[in-house]
């Protein structure tokens, strides 16, 4: 006999976004200033610009994966501090008086989702 | 056969699908489903403010031949009210195997369109010494959540080794209990896979991994985001994102662990 057990699970602990920063191409940023402790700064810094220091220190980001060629990189954030942390980095302005955006890519609930972006593959030979 | 709009989404304009058995479906907004005269339904995802409806066309109906009245509505409606181009993503297997499946590119070059043959993308990484969970010390209901982290980092290409060893960048570990594996491989494709493909892969796989002796095999297969449709032709959407994939895990004993992960506009599978 087949036994199976099935788990429905409608709320996930974590959210995942794919993001990136981009300079001014007039004012850029060195990218060797600029490694992962350093991103992870920028990332608070636009939290705690937008929530203070309690939003801060409530919302607990992780950087998985940090490209620092590209200045990007995989987030991790509690699902309830998702919304406040995607208002906060669209809202960043500026990092170390530099003019930057930050650009979200990719969102979901599953790590495994971020792994391919069928609207940007390109189909071809 | 299947195809799908190339360039199109879903949760903006018009998408077009074609499935087997010859049922194309098609995802229109408020304006086009009005000009286009065909008899669909609202999505279920539709609201007040987007209004989103769903046009299914059966093409291997009896009543759907040249000279009829269903297949001259339906192509009136098409050429004549409205003319809707798209570029499609498109496979066939044919039934009979002395027929070349590339046959039906040369049909559709025949009639006028342009084609181009587009192949699979293939990767493969290999990972020494990747830290990994043991499935049978774990309790896999309970942490299937941060098992299917694990196979998304292992995707993503993170760096699982790195766990809690630097607290403020990131505090991500891999679930406990976990061992060290001295060879493990992750292979890609991208592309427009049929279901027939990935079935053949997953037979494979289980012979692999009875004969391997190796202590599970998974396989994860992402379906398009703006797909019109996703498991058991349920409808699909995209708000945030537009995921809906599976992962199947296989092991040695004939048992095997199935995650199907859908977003906040599908039906649960």
């Amino acid at each position: 006999m087949q036994i199976f057990e099935r788990k429905v699970q409608t709320k996930s602990s974590f959210f995942y976004l794919r993001v990136s920063l981009e300079f001014a191409p007039e004012d850029p940023l060195q990218r060797e200033c600029l490694t992962d402790v350093y991103f992870k700064q920028a990332i608070d810094n636009s939290v705690r610009q937008l929530f203070g220091d309690v939003g801060m220190a409530s919302i607990s980001v992780d950087i998985l994966k940090y490209n620092q060629d590209e200045l990007s990189a995989i987030l991790r954030v509690p699902s309830s501090g998702f919304s406040k942390l995607w208002c906060a980095l669209t809202l960043m302005s500026s990092y170390s008086k530099k003019r930057c955006v930050f650009r979200v890519h990719q969102v979901s609930p599953y790590l495994m989702a971020l792994s391919v972006n069928s609207r940007e593959f390109v189909h071809s030979q | 056969m299947y195809c799908l709009s190339s360039k199109t989404r879903i949760d903006v304009g018009q998408t077009v699908a074609v499935v087997p058995p010859g049922i194309m479906i098609l995802s229109v907004d408020k304006d086009v489903y009005n000009q286009l005269g065909l008899t669909g339904s609202e999505s279920v995802f539709s609201s007040k403010q987007k209004k989103k409806y769903t046009v299914q066309i059966n093409m291997t109906d009896k009543s759907f031949t040249p000279g009829k009245k269903n297949y001259d509505r339906v192509q009136w409606c098409f050429k004549d009210r409205l003319e809707l181009r798209f570029d499609f993503l498109f496979t066939w297997i044919p039934d009979d195997d002395s027929i070349h499946s590339a046959s039906v590119a040369k049909y559709f070059k025949d009639a006028g369109y342009s084609v181009s043959l587009c192949k699979l993308h293939k990767s493969v990484k290999t990972h020494k010494n990747l830290i990994m969970p043991t499935f049978c010390d774990l309790d896999i209901l309970e942490n299937a959540e941060k098992i299917l982290e694990w196979f998304g980092a292992v995707a993503c290409d993170i760096d699982v080794q790195q766990g809690t060893s630097d607290g403020y960048v990131s505090t991500f570990e891999a679930p406990d209990p976990a061992a060290i594996s001295t060879h493990f491989s992750h292979v890609r494709w991208q592309g427009l896979i049929t279901p027939h493909c990935i079935s053949v892969l997953i037979d494979k796989l289980r012979l692999l991994v009875k004969a391997g002796g190796l202590p599970w095999a998974g396989i994860t297969v992402h379906g398009f985001a703006d797909s019109p449709i996703s498991w058991a032709r349920n409808e699909h959407g995209y708000q945030t994102a537009g995921e809906n994939f599976y992962t199947y895990i296989i092991f040695p004993d004939d048992s095997y662990l199935l995650f199907m992960a859908v977003g906040s506009q599908d039906v649960c599978p």
